[in-house]
């Protein structure tokens, strides 16, 4: 298996730098055919990593020790499920899976790349397949996953007991390839650059492709979130690790890129400026890769291989280079087709928007930076942590929510202050209400309090939308239902974006719910023995042990009472690896509902709060320590998920109603796809 | 008029989902912690839930400064965090230190000299850290001096009018207005196709009430 492996990886090492050399060659001069089996040879190379990807599972599945990689990331005794994914659990082999889902990607935006853009698909391709040779030569000569083992004593090390975890599954592909997935948006508008195709001929590729790299980056982010929130045992589950940062930085700028690409594709405005954001965005992911792969920080997600960091420090100031000279090489091309028209016009809003995310994206970028700049500067290790962060970009995170409420009542173009004030009196009204209702019912958290209200505002100002744009479909003839469905319709990425407003507006109150209003206390109970916290009796019973080769597992058994009734019987338990001298606990979460409805399934039933208990120690007397907290509103972080997805789906679905709005444009260049459609979602 | 009462419902109902939450969640300040079932002097580092009022404000003060101080061993995990030996110690020393009265700065101090001043969760605001406080706050307003200046020169028409629309397809901008005469011309009724431009479909509003107010 080794050897397939490392012959794939020669093959596709071959076939990309075919691919990004013919393609090249092939339109400087003319040759079409070249150009085409430079593309074709591209799907090749696509493959060709496929295959050592199966290589590799198919190792950690058949046990083949003699692999190094393999050794060290798997044994017999963990469960068979998790040597199926255990590929991407180090250094090489994530490396591996990054190279081939990036080359998959780029495979497929190749393919389905539209028409128009013909001319610069060459450079497109030379771009996509660049950085697949790049990856591969990293593969084979400083991070090799088919490495012989020294030695092979018939049983591998195991994987790191954080990672075995259903998380495991989702998380860390979909985090990666959202990562990878940037530098596609960017291919296509460099390579469309790089052609001379300065107009607008990128600007769908490039929406398409960079919402769908978004909605795989969010997904990932978020299902970290509730990994760490199930496994790390504190109840939280975003940190301001450098790591979470690093990750979420090119996430700002694209949610920056796909609100200001509204305003190129509508008004032919921003043109610049959406190019600069895609070249920081891709920096910026590899940033987090030279950060990830042995970057100069601490983290919980470190790789810890720091030879390889040079390597990709060098690749992303060549990276910056490159984006730098294509911007200023195609500068003077860029310009917008008109001036701004009014402060007061949905334009306006958007270049708001993108501030306040390239506001939290420097802060945070300041945040990740300083420690080494102080060490440097200063000759002193300083911490920059989650308390920081809360401060500096708390305050950001708010405005940006508050011109989430305004943003989409101004229209485009310009319009009165009369006007802006009649639309934006209702949803300002009912939030001042809704934050002096909380206030006087004994909720005097000054921040939550605004929060809620900023939150509100959003809310309101959707529903006031919708709710004029279904009284005119009612006017038409249509009822509540199919009138907001043909709304929609209508004009999908706008009111898939306002679907997604509200996903956010869940995310929102979750992240205030458990920022300040969580309850938690550290006790140590013995068998029969029970400690209250708020309303929640909680009943320690007993333990349960289970020793296996690789862990000893033990669990509090658990009774919680509220009242007289008991609501609960938890579980939770806490494990430890002796190979790895570390211990992991999974956390007992029972989420307590905001009303009962009987026969509906608790994950579809509006949470309060969530009772979240965690054995953090056993002691030697028998006692347990527990970590009891109640975190309130923290079921509505994960169902932002589902919302996000739905809305994100229907932003980017090929709609009818929006193609029939381009229809002189494609009468001109008749066989011209619409990449929405192609791209499938 | 029947669903105009639904959508009412349906609304405000969403509304109070959205803004009653907090009705439901008692702060913290209010909250009964503990019942009594502590040994203050156990192996492991203790919630203080025993006794009168001022306790608990204690135990809110120590949860509070756990969450500022970093486990020194942990790859940035913060107290509360941190379940290793060294930070449920650490947890006990302050709570320790609180009962004898001191403050959070002299415990902060404390745990400073002992551990050096990456110990803290965020850089001190004096001397050479302030630095870090500093410019974060500076750069936003850099930020929006800029973003004014651009914002004006856009304005004043920093545009490239000629360029639009002979340099390749068409934006939807640059048709908005030719496709709002052909719909004009053919008078075209109906959703979708009365909607195609900019400054109806795609504006709060519908159509009557915003060309009455161009």
């Amino acid at each position: 298996m080794a050897n397939l492996g490392t012959m794939c990886l020669l093959l596709a090492l071959a076939l990309a730098a075919y691919a990004g050399i013919g393609s090249v060659a092939g339109a400087r001069l003319g040759s079409g055919d070249l150009v085409m089996s430079a593309r074709r040879s591209s799907y090749m190379a696509g493959l060709a990593l496929a295959v050592a990807v199966g290589a590799l599972v198919y190792a950690f599945v058949t046990h083949d020790f003699s692999i190094e990689y393999v050794r060290g990331h798997s044994d017999r005794a963990q469960s068979q499920a998790f040597t199926w994914v255990a590929m991407y659990a180090g250094n090489e082999g994530s490396l591996l899976y990054i190279t081939a889902i990036f080359t998959a990607m780029s495979v497929v935006a190749i393919y389905v790349s539209p028409r128009r853009l013909e001319p610069s698909r060459p450079y497109v391709i030379a771009i996509l397949m660049g950085i697949t040779v790049f990856f591969v030569t990293v593969l084979l000569t400083l991070a090799d996953p088919f490495a012989p083992a020294p030695f092979d004593d018939g049983r591998g090390v195991g994987v790191n007991p954080l990672l075995r975890h259903p998380g495991m599954f989702i998380h860390p592909p979909l985090q990666m390839a959202g990562l990878v997935g940037i530098a596609i948006p960017f291919a296509f508008v460099s390579g469309a650059l790089i052609a001379g195709q300065t107009r607008d001929q990128w600007l769908d590729a490039a929406r398409v492709s960079g919402i769908v790299v978004w909605a795989v980056l969010s997904a990932g982010l978020l299902i970290g979130a509730w990994w760490a929130y199930t496994i790390l045992g504190w109840g939280g589950y975003w940190s301001w690790d450098p790591i979470e940062n690093v990750a979420i930085m090119p996430w700002l700028v694209l949610t920056a890129f796909i609100h200001s690409v509204m305003v190129q594709k509508r008004r032919g405005m921003f043109r610049m400026w959406n190019v600069a954001l895609l070249g920081m965005m891709f920096v910026l992911a590899q940033f987090g890769l030279f950060i990830n792969r042995g970057g100069p920080v601490v983290s919980v997600h470190s790789f810890g291989a720091s030879t390889i960091g040079s390597v990709f420090l060098g690749f992303m100031l060549f990276s910056l280079a490159f984006a730098f000279v294509v911007f200023l090489w195609r500068y003077p091309a860029l310009k917008s087709d008109r001036p701004l028209e009014s402060f007061l016009s949905r334009e306006a809003g958007f270049l708001v928007n993108n501030f306040l995310f390239l506001g939290v994206t420097f802060v945070t970028f300041w945040g990740v930076l300083f420690p080494l700049f102080s060490e440097f500067a200063n000759n002193e290790t300083v911490t920059v942590s989650a308390p920081w962060y809360n401060q500096i970009n708390g305050p950001i995170l708010l405005a940006i929510v508050i011109l989430m409420g305004i943003g989409p009542l101004l229209p485009w173009r310009r319009t009165t202050m009369s006007s802006v004030q009649r639309w934006l009196s209702i949803p300002i009204g009912v939030s001042v209400a809704v934050m002096a209702l909380i206030w006087i019912s004994g909720v005097h958290e000054t921040w939550a309090v605004i929060g809620f209200g900023s939150l509100t505002l959003v809310m309101a100002a959707v529903l006031e939308e919708w709710y004029r744009g279904v009284l005119a479909q009612r006017r038409a003839g249509h009822n509540f239902a199919s009138g907001w469905w043909r709304m929609v319709n209508g004009n999908r990425p706008r009111h898939g974006g306002y679907i997604v407003h509200i996903a956010i507006i869940a995310l929102g109150i979750g992240v205030i719910g458990t920022n300040f209003f969580q309850q938690r206390a550290d006790v140590p109970l013995a068998p029969g023995e029970s400690f209250t916290l708020d309303e929640y009796r909680v009943e320690y019973v007993g333990t349960d042990n289970e020793q296996r080769v690789d862990r000893v597992s033990e669990w509090a058994n658990i009774h919680v009472y509220r009242g007289d009734d008991q609501i609960a019987t938890l579980a939770p338990w806490r494990a430890f690896y002796p190979v790895f001298n570390m211990a992991s606990v999974r956390a007992a979460v029972h989420n307590v509902p905001l009303v009962d409805i009987p026969l509906l399934p608790g994950y579809l039933n509006p949470g309060l709060e969530d009772l979240y208990i965690v054995p953090s120690e056993f002691l030697e007397d028998g006692r347990v320590v527990l970590r009891i907290s109640i975190n309130p509103a923290a079921w509505w972080l994960w169902v932002s998920g589902p919302i996000f997805i739905i809305g994100t789906l229907i932003a980017l679905w090929p709609a009818p109603a929006f193609e029939r709005r381009t229809v002189p444009a494609r009468r001109r260049i008749p066989s011209a796809p619409q990449p929405a459609g192609s791209a499938g979602v | 008029m029947s669903y105009a009462v639904i959508f009412r419902t349906i609304s405000i109902t969403a509304l109070l989902l959205v803004a009653g939450l907090p009705l439901f969640s008692q702060p913290v300040a209010h909250a009964q912690v503990g019942d009594g079932t502590v040994t203050p002097d156990g192996p492991a580092p203790l919630t203080v839930t025993t006794g009168p009022e001022q306790d608990r404000e204690l135990e809110k003060r120590a949860q509070g400064l756990e969450t500022q101080l970093i486990c020194p061993i942990c790859p940035g995990e913060t107290l509360d965090q941190s379940f290793v030996q060294i930070s449920q110690d650490m947890k006990r020393i302050l709570r320790e230190k609180l009962l004898e009265g001191q403050d959070e700065d002299q415990i902060k101090d404390f745990f400073v000299d002992r551990y050096g001043p990456s110990v803290l969760a965020a850089p001190p605001r004096s001397g050479f850290n302030l630095v870090t406080w500093v410019v974060p706050p500076a750069a936003v307003a850099l930020g929006i001096i800029l973003l004014a200046f651009v914002m004006r020169g856009m304005r004043r028409g920093d545009a490239d009018p000629v360029a639009a629309g002979v340099g390749g397809p068409v934006t939807e901008g640059d048709l908005s207005d030719y496709l709002a005469e052909v719909d004009r011309d053919l008078s075209l009724g109906g959703p979708g196709i009365a909607t195609l431009d900019d400054d109806t479909g795609d504006n709060p509003g519908h159509n009557a009430e915003r060309s009455a107010e161009d």
